[in-house]
């Protein structure tokens, strides 16, 4: 089973992701960007697949955890999608330039998300 | 001499009692009310993680069953049905959405908005829009104009269901509702609506305002110059000419306002043609040469770049002059000859400075 990393502060997202996506795939969900840059520290021999990561996040937000996860070598099989708010097309056009492999825009289709899981996950 | 009448003991003490029996009323309504308010919230926090994990589940089957469950709900966890739907509404699309806001239905939600429309006070009106827009209740035109023209907050809320819902007259209904009140300012809804209905085209504004812009109050002008400004092309052969008439309005935050919003218009024959620039850039007030100078750095053609520097040479304001500087500089042209006024030293340091950096910067 495909092994999944949520990362967003907001908690009905965070409980609704969880929901519909713990069938398909071995998930685990963090509140920020300091949890899951520690959660991929911890996890480094076993790295989740996918990481989907909120932009907006306080504290460490989702670029920064972007770049973290791209400068270093442990996480260079870990593939990024990352939540951005709609309208917000310069957020989309600095994620892919850093590294991004793809992104979903808020508010949010769990169909759509789950489709371009899928897709990064090949 | 008369002696002021003492009052009596008596008397003293009926109003210390009243008064008393007043206050002890007060604090126990009030803290009744609190406790109510704390048990209700306490009710809540309780039936919460049980009605959303509810509404999770049947967000994703095929045949949610709401009804039913609807059915089953007591008033609280219907209450907390409402918030936690308003949420799910706010933060998700598509599949997700169209499912939730059929509990909106069932809940009743979009039938209280459209009754709260006709009966409600403004504030009531203003969250009857909401549900209206989050739940793709249908209205018509004529209702929202009925009920929700007489406040610059509802016209916007009013304004924003025909932009979200995409009427297919909702450019000009909706500009007509915002612009209906010609004294009162935009709301920050109404500007930021008004603008996300005209942005891609904002001719019918430009008619509209050619029209009525007479009767506008200074800010509202100043708020419609605003969009006119941030807006994208509009036809070429649309009249700017109002804009125009705007130069000789009393108000210099209107005359700057007009300059501002021209900034993007210097492609516009019709603009070049009509807009007496020797006039403009003499006028009395700073602010404005200061708007006017931005406008011709935008612009960037020969003439506008001429004006621009014998207005510098003359200019005896040093933020005009500044303003004037950078207008020039930004649009390519050397600013290291041109000729500054005698009283414009902070200026000529600034050019100084800035022929220097461009310099090393070549020199790398």
């Amino acid at each position: 089973m495909p092994s999944l990393l949520v990362v967003d502060d907001d908690n009905r997202i965070r409980e609704l992701l969880e929901f519909q996506l713990q069938d398909q795939y071995d998930l685990e969900v963090c509140p920020d960007g300091r949890t899951a840059w520690e959660y991929l520290l911890a996890n480094d021999d076993d790295p989740p697949d996918v990481v989907v990561l909120d932009v907006m996040m306080p504290g460490m937000d989702g670029f920064q955890v972007l770049e973290r996860i791209e400068n270093d070598d442990r996480f260079e099989d870990v593939d990024v999608i990352m939540l951005t708010a709609r309208g917000r097309d310069e957020d989309v056009v600095r994620a892919l330039e850093s590294g991004a492999t793809d992104f979903v825009t808020k508010p949010l289709s769990s169909s759509e998300l789950t489709a371009r899981i899928e897709r990064t996950i090949g | 001499m008369t002696v002021p009448p003492v009052p009596s003991f008596r008397l003293l003490a009926l109003v210390g009692v009243v008064v008393l029996s007043l206050l002890l009323a007060v604090a126990t309504v009030t803290v009744s009310r609190s406790v109510a308010s704390a048990r209700r919230d306490a009710r809540q926090d309780e039936v919460r993680p049980t009605v959303r994990r509810a509404i999770l589940e049947r967000m994703s089957a095929d045949d949610p069953q709401w009804d039913t469950w609807v059915a089953d709900l007591d008033r609280t966890e219907r209450a907390v049905a409402r918030e936690e739907l308003r949420e799910y509404l706010q933060e998700l699309r598509g599949r997700d959405r169209r499912a939730i806001q059929r509990l909106g239905r069932v809940l009743g939600v979009g039938r209280r908005a459209r009754r709260r429309l006709t009966t409600g006070g403004r504030f009531e009106r203003r969250e009857a829009l909401t549900w209206i827009v989050l739940l793709d209740v249908p209205v018509s035109v004529e209702l929202l104009r009925e009920t929700c023209g007489d406040h610059p907050e509802t016209r916007a809320g009013a304004a924003r269901v025909l932009a979200e819902r995409e009427y297919p007259t909702a450019k000009r209904d909706g500009t007509e509702l915002l612009l209906s009140d010609q004294t009162e300012p935009l709301s920050v809804l109404g500007l930021d609506t008004l603008y996300e209905l005209n942005k891609h085209d904002p001719g019918l504004l430009f008619e509209y305002a050619a029209r009525a812009y007479g009767r506008w109050s200074e800010s509202l002008l100043i708020q419609v110059l605003r969009v006119v400004g941030e807006a994208g092309p509009t036809d070429p052969d649309t009249s700017l000419e109002w804009i125009g008439f705007l130069f000789a309005h009393e108000s210099e935050r209107v005359r700057a306002a007009a300059a501002d919003a021209l900034r993007g218009y210097g492609w516009h024959d019709g603009v070049r043609a009509t807009i007496d620039i020797d006039r403009i850039r003499d006028d009395d007030s700073p602010r404005v040469r200061r708007a006017v100078y931005r406008m011709l750095g935008s612009w960037g053609d020969q003439r506008s770049r001429t004006a621009l520097a014998e207005s510098i040479r003359t200019e005896t304001d040093a933020r005009a002059a500044l303003a004037g500087i950078e207008a020039l500089a930004n649009h390519g042209t050397p600013i290291d000859d041109v000729d500054l006024s005698a009283g414009n030293g902070a200026v000529r340091s600034w050019v100084e400075h800035r022929t220097t950096l461009a310099d090393t910067a070549d020199s790398r």
